[in-house]
């Protein structure tokens, strides 16, 4: 690491080194039961240079040779982009309780036990059930280091857990899966799994004619993610800069339904993405990015802040707009814990409320349709058919589509009084919108 | 300033010195003879890789990578252990601790893991490539990239963003097992983004794009320049076109949509492992079941010359074949893996593939495509009143039989003539009764790389190509407006 530095010194104006050794084990049930256990243990580094003011950056798992990782960094920056990046030599807030070690060292089989534990609790919800789960800790250990003096290191370490449940009649199938993560396996219910796997195979059980034309749509928090992704692409400091959002020059306008807040907050530490620091060694923050409906910020990394005159806001990281850290992208303005305030109706008020519409637990296709102007476009996952203010039946080959920013500001209905976490680092309610175009086969 | 031209490339250069294959050899073979579990195998993977980015006038990436590592997989009473690392060098604790795996699978598990018989291989499969990437300096690949950064730029004052993105990769892959399989493959991929947005300067933003996805050589980027023209025209044009209403319409879908949906929609279906995970489906996939007309055959092709799905020999040695999916519009084969095939008793086809050394192979495409049917393009449109020609994909997802694709761009039909370009056009359906509605097979084969490539079960991107003719299929749902 420090040699990877001292290496690079005399080469180049700046240099960062990015060091991750992670330590992964999976353990994967089948419907048949117990079927892989693997142990993953990856080590590798990101050397990012200035040399001239020109960027450079190169990457290896091949730690043997060091003089050739820098080497190529140097090289690459030969023809790197100019850029006054500033590498940050500010002193670390370690946050507290991202690694608890009695999860991170659960042995292989209490894992197998948990496994097996939530493999049969589900297999109970019905005889008719396939069921896979798989259970994973990570430990990863991350170290970065820069010439201007930083030196940050930290241990993060998580549980998750993953599943699907699918009943199969003749001419249908239903598929009802999630995943958690959680720092530390007492804050993992099973309970609470098993009581969500229920209601929606319950909810699911017939299916029924799907409804079309303009109407009302209740996303649950797993649901909201196509509403969701072209507001976390226009929030982007990038998306401003590349002229690619409907955002830019909005700030402290409202811009969507005076109820809806949401921050960026990567010192949540429930939240998958927490840290002490980003991936470019910057201080985590809480960036309120919408509050009261009105536009208060952007997301940035340190060169696209750069280019805009700004301060980072902590959000460099690796593995792009979705974040999934690893060692070999590099840094860009990617969200980190996504958190959306609650709101005062219960889900069933909302459903309540509705005489024709849809209650949407999951979509296909994220990422389809016009992105950048706000538009979404997806077949549905997981929907029911709300007639008269109650389900009635699952519904299939179903069309959604509208523009996130018209629906959210103009035609919220209400946010749910609950949150719940999709992917482990988007925090949301469920939403209830009016006006989403339905098209049904 | 001193010229550094080329030093990247000598730098891997370096690295590829020091790596001394015959002690990789002996240290594999030795790892495998100790090796106290009932199978052994040992994958290990180079990989060097470069990368530019342009987004509108800034070089936002240029990155250099090598990455070595190594993956175990060990059957043990019946049970699957795998251990993944970078340092080949301690490959001996890696058995045991993949064999330790194994041993706790094994003793839990009800239905013990077999692996149909393949033969023992020994053999070296090396690339020629005409133009070889690894002798271009990043130079030249920097100027190429911004060269054609800079015509899209220029082709409008419209052009708000940019995204040209080239990358090359070459793998070289070491694979041996216990049953005495040695063998040594080197992957070339190579593969060029070219991407423009468009703005009509009132919030309304569209995409145009085009892309070439070779194993092959730096030949293959270079002369691009109508295309990257081409990809800003569009982009500039589309700002123009009106969503596409919602509903029930007759769609003709170019070569590129059309390899994707047999990718996605179908092809996913024929692999052996996603089947045992679903009894339904399984029983769908029956062995003679009828998928479509006669007229329609699908193949999974483990090599054609050039293409980035090819597999010489798969991430378990089992060696290349063509696996027809769909003859005469029956199901004729599935995709299988050792494991998939003992179970279902059938013959490997050579599609058990990891995407990197992180990951085990598991059962995936390749080249996999419609083949020719009789029709032209002419007659496929000619008696279409009214519907849509979509073109192109830009994503898709598929969840069982419900599959969801964007087209590109598409432009509507409008008495048996090509009419304006339309927008958002986003397919669904039922892939049975979709396969089923594909009532005509054009004549005129496209096989497509594309630059990404297929995810599934958390291993992405793994280089795969899709094709197909264009092909008609009629009562596709359409979202919209």
């Amino acid at each position: 690491m420090h040699f990877l530095l001292e290496k690079t010194r005399d080469k180049v104006g700046q240099a960062e080194v990015y060091h991750l050794q992670r330590k992964v084990i999976p353990v994967e049930f089948d419907p048949e039961g117990l079927s892989v256990i693997k142990t993953k243990q990856i080590e590798g580094v990101a050397l990012r240079v200035l040399c001239d003011g020109r960027l450079g950056y190169s990457t290896s798992t091949d730690l043997a040779h060091p003089e050739a990782i820098v080497e190529t960094a140097v090289a690459t920056a030969a023809y790197g982009d100019v850029t006054e990046l500033k590498f940050p030599a500010e002193v670390i807030d370690p946050l507290d309780g991202l690694h608890h070690s009695a999860t991170a060292e659960l042995s292989v089989e209490q894992l197998v036990n948990l496994g097996d534990e939530i493999q049969k609790r589900l297999l109970a919800e019905g005889d008719d059930l396939e069921v896979g789960v798989s259970v994973q800790t990570t430990v990863d250990h991350v170290r970065i280091a820069n010439t201007n003096g930083l030196d940050a290191e930290e241990t993060r370490s998580s549980i998750q857990v993953s599943f699907e449940a699918t009943r199969a009649t003749s001419g249908d199938i239903f598929t009802v899966s999630d995943s958690y993560e959680a720092r530390s396996i007492h804050e993992f219910c099973v309970d609470d799994l098993t009581k969500r796997v229920r209601r929606l195979l319950a909810l699911g059980r017939d299916v029924a004619a799907a409804p079309s034309g303009t109407l009302p749509v209740v996303f649950t928090p797993a649901g909201t993610l196509a509403l969701l992704l072209p507001l976390v692409m226009g929030l982007s400091g990038k998306s401003i800069l590349l002229g690619l959002s409907p955002l830019a020059g909005k700030l402290g306008e409202v811009i969507l339904d005076p109820r809806f807040r949401m921050v960026d907050d990567s010192r949540l530490i429930t939240g998958s993405a927490a840290g002490s620091f980003d991936d470019e060694g910057v201080p985590t923050q809480r960036t309120t990015l919408v509050e009261d409906g009105q536009l208060r910020s952007f997301y940035y990394d340190l060169r696209t802040a750069q280019q805009a005159g700004v301060t980072s806001t902590g959000n460099g990281y690796k593995g792009g707009m979705m974040g999934g850290s690893n060692f070999r992208s590099a840094p860009t303005a990617s969200l980190s814990n996504l958190v959306i305030d609650r709101g005062d109706a219960s889900e069933a008020d909302l459903i309540h409320g509705i005489k024709r519409g849809l209650l949407v637990d999951g979509v296909l296709g994220l990422g389809q349709g016009n992105l950048n102007a706000g538009d979404f476009s997806n077949n549905v996952a997981a929907a029911f058919v709300i007639e008269d203010g109650r389900i009635a039946g699952r519904v299939k080959n179903v069309m959604l589509a509208g523009n996130s920013y018209e629906l959210l500001r103009d035609h919220v209905i209400g946010f749910g009084d609950t949150a719940g976490w999709v992917y482990g680092k988007i925090s949301c309610p469920t939403i209830a919108v009016d006006q989403v175009s339905v098209t049904a086969k | 300033m001193r010229d550094l031209n080329g030093l990247g490339s000598m730098a891997q250069m370096n690295l590829q010195l020091a790596y001394q294959e015959a002690t990789v050899k002996q240290t594999i073979k030795q790892a495998i003879a100790n090796s106290s579990a009932d199978y052994t195998e040992v994958r290990i993977e180079r990989r060097w890789l470069n990368r530019v980015l342009f987004q509108r006038e800034q070089l936002e990436t240029l990155e250099s990578a090598t990455e070595r590592g190594g993956v175990v997989r060990c059957l043990k009473n019946g049970g699957w252990g795998i251990s993944v690392f970078n340092d080949p060098s301690k490959l001996a604790e890696h058995v045991h601790e993949a064999t330790t795996m194994a041993e706790v699978v094994g003793a839990a598990s009800s239905t013990p893991v077999i692996l149909a018989a393949v033969p023992t291989i020994e053999d070296e499969v090396r690339v020629e490539l005409e133009h070889d990437f690894r002798n271009v300096s990043l130079r030249e690949k920097v100027e190429l990239a911004m060269a054609y950064n800079t015509l899209i730029m220029g082709e409008s004052d419209k052009i708000v963003a940019t995204q040209v993105q080239y990358l090359d990769r070459f793998s070289e892959i070491v694979y041996a097992n216990s049953e005495g399989t040695y063998l040594v493959q080197e992957l070339p991929d190579i593969t060029l983004l070219l991407g423009a947005a468009a703005s009509d300067g009132k919030g309304d933003i569209q995409q145009g794009m085009e892309y070439v996805g070779k194993a092959g050589g730096f030949e293959w980027v270079q002369g691009m320049e109508d295309q990257a023209r081409v990809a800003a025209q569009r982009a500039v044009s589309m700002l123009d076109a009106q969503p596409v209403s919602g509903g029930q319409h007759t769609v003709v879908l170019d070569p590129m949509l059309a390899g994707v949906f047999i990718h996605e929609a179908f092809g996913h279906f024929c692999e052996a492992d996603f089947l045992f995970k679903n009894p339904r489906l399984a029983d769908i996939m029956t062995l003679g079941n009828e998928f479509g007309s006669s007229e329609l055959q699908v193949i999974d092709d483990g090599f054609i010359d050039g293409e980035r799905g090819n597999v010489p020999y798969d991430d378990e040695g089992v060696k290349r074949e063509k696996t027809v999916l769909v003859k005469d519009g029956r199901l004729h084969s599935l995709l299988h893996s050792r494991e998939t095939a003992a179970k279902m008793g059938a013959q490997p086809t050579g599609n058990a593939r990891g995407v990197s050394y992180e990951h085990e192979p598991i059962v995936r495409m390749r080249n996999t495509y419609i083949d020719n049917g009789s029709s032209s393009f002419e007659e496929m449109i000619k008696d279409v009143e009214h519907g849509i020609y979509a073109i192109a994909a830009y994503g898709g997802q598929t969840e069982f039989e419900q599959f969801s694709f964007s087209a590109a761009y598409a432009r509507e039909i409008v008495n048996g003539e090509i009419g304006d370009l339309v927008r958002n056009v986003v397919l669904s359906g039922n892939l049975f009764e979709t396969m089923s509605s594909i009532d005509a097979i054009g004549n005129d084969l496209g096989i497509e790389g594309g630059v990404g490539g297929c995810g599934k079960g958390g291993q992405a991107p793994l280089p795969v190509t899709t094709g197909s003719p264009h092909i008609r299929i009629r009562n596709v749902t359409i979202g919209g407006n």
